[in-house]
């Protein structure tokens, strides 16, 4: 009998010995990146932790982020910070009111450290702000192969007349003017809901583009059904796209963009986000400054102003962790010297007024990050602010159009997909 | 014999305290995993000590309080002690689930709004869920048909070759269950690789190049594509049903078959007068495994497809309306009507191991 309440005292010890085992202050952050990208997060935890001795940053991340986080939520399981790459979960966890917004030393920081258009995104339906945007990307560039580009002695287009036309030439040479793929496992769909929102962008003013992520102007509307017909002038013309229309759904969109720098070339050009300097081939990542050549994918309606299109993780405090170091971490995130340590590490491009240009490791990163200070205008990716059922419908929307089913009865199915 | 009389009545209450005490010692072990911000070291050696030692003092506990009590108690006590854990964890994990999920089904998107059978409408009349049922029952017909008919025949023929080579070929057919589903899917993909042009990673592209044809984009085919997945399901569960159904030929007593050959039956009819019927227990178990199967079918499309192109099946409808729409009513609306569809093949199932197995 003994020996058990010898155990039993020591059962009960343990918690004990436990609770006093944890002294140090932690902030646990959960996101969406991982691999590489997380390790160089980690360097800009380093710079958080040399500056705020004491206070220790874990940084966790999951493939299947969505899932996760939704699943935390519902239990009530929350991390202090996430970082959420898409506006329309932030404004929907803000609506459920699990969000604590970001106050005092991080607004001022937000309103003077940001172009006006980063605090709207990270804007909630009760007119709080609750993001602040870290890595962003900008997307609507094309891609080219520098030196092939140059040596068939084709001059960078200005406008959209100049483009058609150029790849109107490029028909007529061994590689197609566009290679396109949108292949992407379960979220299979994006690269095309990305092309519709930068025609809509271009065709539209941004007005149109906000009413049309609330479904005010619908899907079934003559602006967003034109947006689906330009993409279509270029993808169902076999001359256009390499491989034609059935190699679109087929291929991934990581071999996609290594098709600029294939031997031979498969195509010309390559339309994507400032990330796919990523999917190229190492050889070409090297040194991309004298192999990729870039420009923006230039305006259908001249008489719109020139507005980015974007991407980013806006982080996020849940309610009740707003402790006074997951406030600093905050505010650490809204100045450059949270965005310089990745910067030089490359593969990320930052919003921040005060960053460090010169630390970008080459110069096409640099240009990037000239493009998203100096847009007057920037608008979010549409799809990822919108209702996920609707992100899902859209996804599998143009999926269904490119294999094959009618434009219509695609817009209206994507329509129904807002509910209520 | 003369019977110490012994009150054992504080006994038990001093046991039965350390108990609650004990359970409320437990709820805080329980608290503080939960958390988890604790050194990694520490919360591992927590759980071992709490999940074996804790276990085990449990167990000690519960009956040694129980051995203290009168005959009469302890036979009626006992069996429920030992089951209780077991029951308890089924109750938890999966009939509150199973209540829980019928009741968010008459819910709307987040829960907070009775909306009647609307999900159900749903689950049955919407375009991806009718494109769901309908590759479903291609599945269960040509997936699970085949692999039980393939698994039959090479188990009856192996059975009649050489031990030698019966042993290379079972285990060659077997391999495919030892990986594991989104494995296989990873292997296949490559197997309907598409590219266009004549450079092919595919294989069966490669082949068809080869042989003079243009390049296909196998999993955009409609509705071929369906076929293409149901492949993959034979190519794994061939093997599992060739294990079961030979292991059931290898019990059927020689004397039964060289009667029938003394009686001049030819090979076919004793095939199908003996083998089949002596087997039929264990081949409607293996048919059924594989129905269930086939009807749950998730990693396949899920990883090859995720849906599109016109393959979607029930359990990756649930799990976009579920996890990545985030609607509950809805993906709680197709997993009931996905587990009433199992439920008829799981009992025919369960009835048929009462009826055989005595003691059951």
């Amino acid at each position: 009998m003994k020996k058990r309440y010898v155990l039993l005292a020591g059962l009960a010890a343990l918690p004990l010995t436990l609770a006093l085992a944890q002294g140090t202050k932690t902030i646990s952050i959960l996101g969406a990146f991982g691999g590489e990208e997380a390790k160089t997060f980690q360097a800009v935890i380093n710079a958080f932790e040399a500056k705020n001795p004491g206070v220790k940053v874990n940084y966790a991340s999951s493939a299947d982020f969505n899932t996760v986080l939704n699943v935390r939520v519902q239990s009530g399981d929350y991390p202090d910070i996430t970082a959420l790459p898409q506006p329309g979960v932030m404004k929907d966890l803000a609506a459920r009111g699990v969000l604590a917004p970001v106050n005092g030393l991080t607004l001022n920081q937000i309103k003077n450290n940001y172009a006006p258009a980063w605090a709207e995104l990270g804007r909630a339906a009760d007119k709080k702000i609750y993001g602040v945007f870290h890595r962003v990307n900008v997307k609507g560039l094309v891609f080219y192969n520098k030196p092939a580009f140059e040596a068939a002695g084709y001059k960078v287009p200005k406008t959209w007349v100049e483009l058609m036309a150029l790849t109107k030439a490029m028909e007529s040479s061994k590689a197609s003017p566009w290679c396109v793929g949108m292949e992407s496992g379960g979220a299979t769909g994006w690269v095309a809901t990305d092309w519709i929102e930068n025609i809509m962008l271009r065709t539209q003013p941004a007005s149109v583009y906000d009413q049309w992520i609330t479904n005010d102007v619908k899907f079934s509307s003559a602006a967003v059904k034109n947006a689906f017909q330009v993409v279509d002038s270029i993808w169902s013309n076999p001359k256009q796209v390499y491989g034609g229309r059935a190699n679109i759904a087929a291929t991934n969109f990581i071999p996609s963009a290594q098709g600029l720098f294939t031997n031979p070339s498969q195509c010309w050009l390559h339309m994507q986000g400032s990330f796919a300097t990523a999917f190229m081939q190492d050889s070409i990542q090297k040194n991309l400054d004298s192999n990729v050549g870039v420009f923006v994918l230039p305006m259908i309606n001249t008489k719109l102003p020139q507005t980015a299109l974007v991407g980013g993780d806006q982080f996020v405090m849940f309610k009740g962790k707003n402790r006074p170091e997951v406030e600093k971490f905050m505010s650490f995130l809204a100045t450059g010297a949270s965005a310089d340590p990745w910067i030089k590490q490359g593969g990320g491009l930052f919003p921040h007024k005060d960053q460090n240009l010169s630390l970008y490791p080459t110069k096409l990163e640099g240009d990037f990050a000239r493009v998203i200070l100096s847009a007057k205008a920037a608008r979010f990716d549409a799809s990822d602010a919108m209702p996920s059922a609707v992100n899902q419908a859209f996804w599998k929307g143009t999926t269904d159009w490119v294999t094959g089913a009618s434009l219509d009865s695609v817009l209206s199915s994507i329509d129904a997909a807002y509910r209520k | 014999m003369v019977a110490r009389v012994e009150n054992k009545t504080p006994k038990i209450l001093g046991l039965t305290a350390v108990l609650a005490v004990t359970l409320v010692i437990y709820y805080y072990v329980f608290l503080f995993l939960r958390e988890g911000t604790a050194n990694a070291w520490i919360i591992f050696a927590v759980s071992l000590l709490w999940g074996i030692g804790g276990v085990w003092f449990l167990f000690v506990l519960v009956t040694s309080i129980i051995d203290l009590c009168s005959e009469k108690v302890r036979q009626v006590v006992m069996p429920w002690a030992f089951a209780a854990p077991a029951l308890f964890l089924v109750f938890y994990y999966l009939l509150l689930p199973t209540f829980r999920t019928i009741y968010l089904s008459f819910f709307n998107q987040d829960s907070s709004k009775f909306i009647g059978f609307d999900n159900f409408i749903y689950a049955f009349a919407s375009p991806t869920m009718l494109e769901s049922f309908k590759n479903n029952l291609i599945w269960i017909i040509f997936g699970g048909g085949i692999s039980v008919l393939l698994g039959l025949l090479i188990a009856a023929l192996a059975d009649r070759t050489h031990p030698k080579f019966e042993v290379l070929m079972k285990t060659a057919v077997f391999l495919p269950m030892a990986v594991s589903m989104i494995a296989a899917a990873v292997i296949w993909k490559l197997v309907y690789a598409f590219a266009p042009g004549t450079e092919q990673v595919g294989l069966l592209n490669a082949v068809t190049v080869t042989l003079g044809g243009t390049p296909v984009p196998w999993l955009l085919q409609k509705p071929l594509n369906t076929y293409l997945l149901i492949v993959i399901l034979i190519w794994m569960q061939t093997g599992f049903a060739l294990v079961v159904l030979s292991a059931a030929i290898k019990g059927i007593p020689s004397e039964l078959l060289e009667a029938a050959r003394i009686d001049g039956a030819s090979e076919l009819q004793s095939f199908f007068k003996i083998t089949i019927p002596y087997i039929q227990i264990t081949l409607i178990s293996v048919s059924t495994t594989i129905v269930i199967f086939t009807l749950k079918v998730f990693d396949i499309v899920f990883s090859m497809t995720g849906g599109n192109f016109g393959t979607q099946v029930i359990a990756n409808e649930q799990y976009v309306q579920m996890f990545r729409n985030f609607d509950y009513g809805r993906g709680s609306a197709i997993a009931v009507v996905l587990l009433v569809t199992v439920l008829p093949v799981v009992y025919y199932n369960v009835r048929d191991f009462g009826k055989n197995a005595k003691g059951f």
